[in-house]
């Protein structure tokens, strides 16, 4: 088969970006100089990487992107250029949860992993990971237990302990930049352990896509829709 | 030159292929009122989710209704504000990466111009077929009313040669200074309970009901007498519903309408009283009266003979009968479009589009969204 080339990108968070890899190589990538605006910050984005690596969009096989949990506009944003690149080219896509970029990234012997997102007003986004048995040496594989959760930051130990068996092997991942993620892996009960990984996902989103694309797991541009997790304020301030 | 329109300023999603800015080879609107009805009113946040999951198949079949395909458009124009800022980058940065992707023309535009180019579309099509022989000229006054907008302008273009394309010109004559008329009759609707969205079942309700038997006033500004303002007409209808039997009545259609679900105006109507129905007709008649009033006001001291009427509210009956009036009375010409191209549609914004790229208007990667987009001066 021949090289597979993937265009990712992240436009959910502040610490976004996008790349452009090879079969697990990354030939480009840029990432966010803190400027807010990704409606247009990403097309200069990945001009500027086609322009380094000498490609076109057209030479792009699937293009990777996060869709969320995060900034709401920011998650739309990157899946509706995604999906307008995708749609023009006839190339399929992939969406990945901003959550498992985070669990793939745990210490190769974590068995669960647990990622948190700092998800402002006082709440987290949760995802839990379980390693897949079997595939202990070869890159970790991890196995989502649902798209994840909006918690408090006091309901997270019991939604762990609930999900978790008791004495299992748990790896709590936070991003260096998420200070709210942070202060609260540092609360959690001593037998989880913590991990700090880089801020910008766009490699780990691409590594997702690339494995998500060997067994068929990819999607037509209609067929994506974002990961939001938090419903909106009207849904859950309605009432009847 | 054929043109990808895409608008999603709001709770429509649309897309529409049109030629040389006159010929609509397909226009498809999906409508997210079943979202937003039982709110009463457009939800941002949930219009901006329901557009990214519908853009794709939107335009997907605009382009298999006209027969073409994505490598066969020639241009891009995309709505870049006014509306919702959620929902405009949706509908923005899917055609920006169409067209940028394709290597194509990519035009922004003001959706307050494409209503106003949805006048002069309907009447290119409809001299092109003999439906009419009178032609939509500028200068023209334009009121462009719908549920997020109740705004004059003063429309001109200079001549087109053969060396250049129209040049349209916009000059705000007034603007309303709370409600749009389309969200003030939401809000009656809504308190009276009647359903949404307000404006369609109003119209239909008001037909029922007696105008007279329910007086409201006329709206008195202050300042700008183009201006605009219905909030004090919707607290007015609210004080004569308040501690009424009118309310009791109301209460009674709410409880109805959540077992009974979905229902006709007709539906609405048999459990209506017709208290009820004069108060709708009251109310229907003053915004009516107050549109009409104000633009043929505007058309008499900017000395024009024509009024273009758009929006969604321009489909309103009463509203077309009395411009209708009006223009025979005071000799002037008024255009409407159909309703399909009154509310909100992409062909209008293929249309002018279609006219800016003519003079050479290009965007690039930069093009964004503004919630706020003046238009003209």
């Amino acid at each position: 088969m021949a090289a597979m080339l993937i265009l990712a990108l992240d436009t959910t968070n502040e610490r976004g970006g996008a790349g452009i890899f090879r079969d697990g190589d990354c030939l480009a990538m840029a990432e966010n100089d803190g400027r807010a605006n990704y409606s247009v910050l990403i097309f200069e984005m990945v001009e500027r990487l086609l322009a380094e690596t000498l490609l076109k969009l057209a030479d792009v096989d699937l293009f990777a992107v996060s869709n969320g949990p995060g900034s709401f506009t920011g998650i739309r944003v990157g899946v509706a250029a995604a999906q307008g690149w995708a749609t023009t080219f006839g190339r399929p896509v992939c969406g990945i949860s901003e959550l498992a970029a985070l669990a793939v990234q745990a210490q190769p012997e974590t068995e669960w992993a647990a990622s948190l997102l700092d998800a402002r007003r006082g709440e987290l986004y949760a995802g839990l990971f379980r390693r897949i048995a079997g595939s202990a040496g070869a890159p970790a594989k991890y196995e989502a237990l649902g798209e994840g959760w909006i918690l408090k930051p006091g309901d997270l130990a019991e939604a762990f302990s609930q999900k978790v068996p008791a004495g299992a092997n748990l790896t709590c991942l936070v991003r260096e930049h998420d200070q709210a993620a942070q202060k609260l892996a540092e609360i959690l009960p001593g037998t989880i352990r913590r991990q700090v990984v880089a801020g910008l996902l766009v490699p780990a989103i691409a590594r997702i896509a690339a494995q998500r694309s060997s067994e068929g797991k990819i999607q037509s541009p209609a067929e994506l829709d974002a990961c939001y997790i938090r419903r909106t304020d009207a849904e859950l301030h309605w009432q009847e | 030159m054929l043109i990808l329109g895409i608008e999603s300023s709001c709770d429509e999603t649309a897309a529409a292929v049109v030629e040389n800015g006159e010929r609509i080879l397909s226009s498809i609107v999906a409508s997210q009122v079943l979202t937003h009805e039982k709110y009463g009113g457009v939800v941002p946040e949930l219009a901006s989710r329901e557009h990214l999951r519908r853009i794709v198949p939107v335009v997907d079949e605009a382009l298999k209704k006209a027969n073409v395909s994505l490598a066969e458009i020639e241009a891009v124009a995309v709505t870049e504000g006014p509306g919702l800022i959620g929902s405009l980058l949706v509908g923005l940065v899917y055609g920006k990466a169409v067209a940028l992707s394709l290597g194509k023309p990519l035009v922004g535009v003001n959706h307050l111009e494409g209503h106003i180019h949805a006048v002069m579309l309907e009447n290119k099509m409809a001299l092109a077929t003999g439906r009419t022989t009178e032609q939509a000229r500028t200068p023209a006054v334009t009121l462009v009313v719908s549920g997020g907008h109740t705004v004059l302008y003063h429309v001109d273009s200079a001549p087109n040669t053969a060396l250049a394309a129209p040049l349209f010109t916009y000059r705000r004559l007034g603007q309303t200074r709370d409600d749009a008329a389309g969200e003030a009759f939401d809000k009656v609707a809504k308190l009276l309970a009647l359903g949404y969205p307000g404006g369609p079942v109003i119209d239909s309700l008001a037909r029922f009901g007696n105008s007279s038997a329910v007086e409201f006033g006329r709206i008195k500004m202050k300042g700008n007498q183009l201006d605009f303002s219905f909030s004090g007409l919707k607290t007015a209808a609210l004080y004569r519903v308040r501690g009424t039997a009118l309310a009791a009545e109301a209460e009674q259609r709410r409880a109805w309408r959540k077992s009974a679900g979905r229902a006709t105006a007709d539906e609405v109507r048999v459990h209506c009283s017709q208290a009820t129905l004069d108060l709708v007709a009251g109310f229907q008649n003053a915004v009516v009266a107050d549109l009409v009033e104000r633009t043929l006001a505007a058309a008499a001291r900017e000395r024009v003979e024509t009024i273009f009427v758009s929006g969604g509210v321009a489909c309103n009956s009463l509203l077309r009968e009395r411009f209708g009036e009006a223009g025979r009375r005071n000799r002037l010409s008024v255009f409407f479009p159909p309703p399909s191209l009154s509310t909100d549609n992409a062909a209008m914004i293929a249309a002018a589009g279609y006219h800016k790229l003519r003079r050479g208007e290009r965007a690039d990667a930069s093009l964004t969204a503004h919630a706020s987009l003046p238009l003209g001066v």
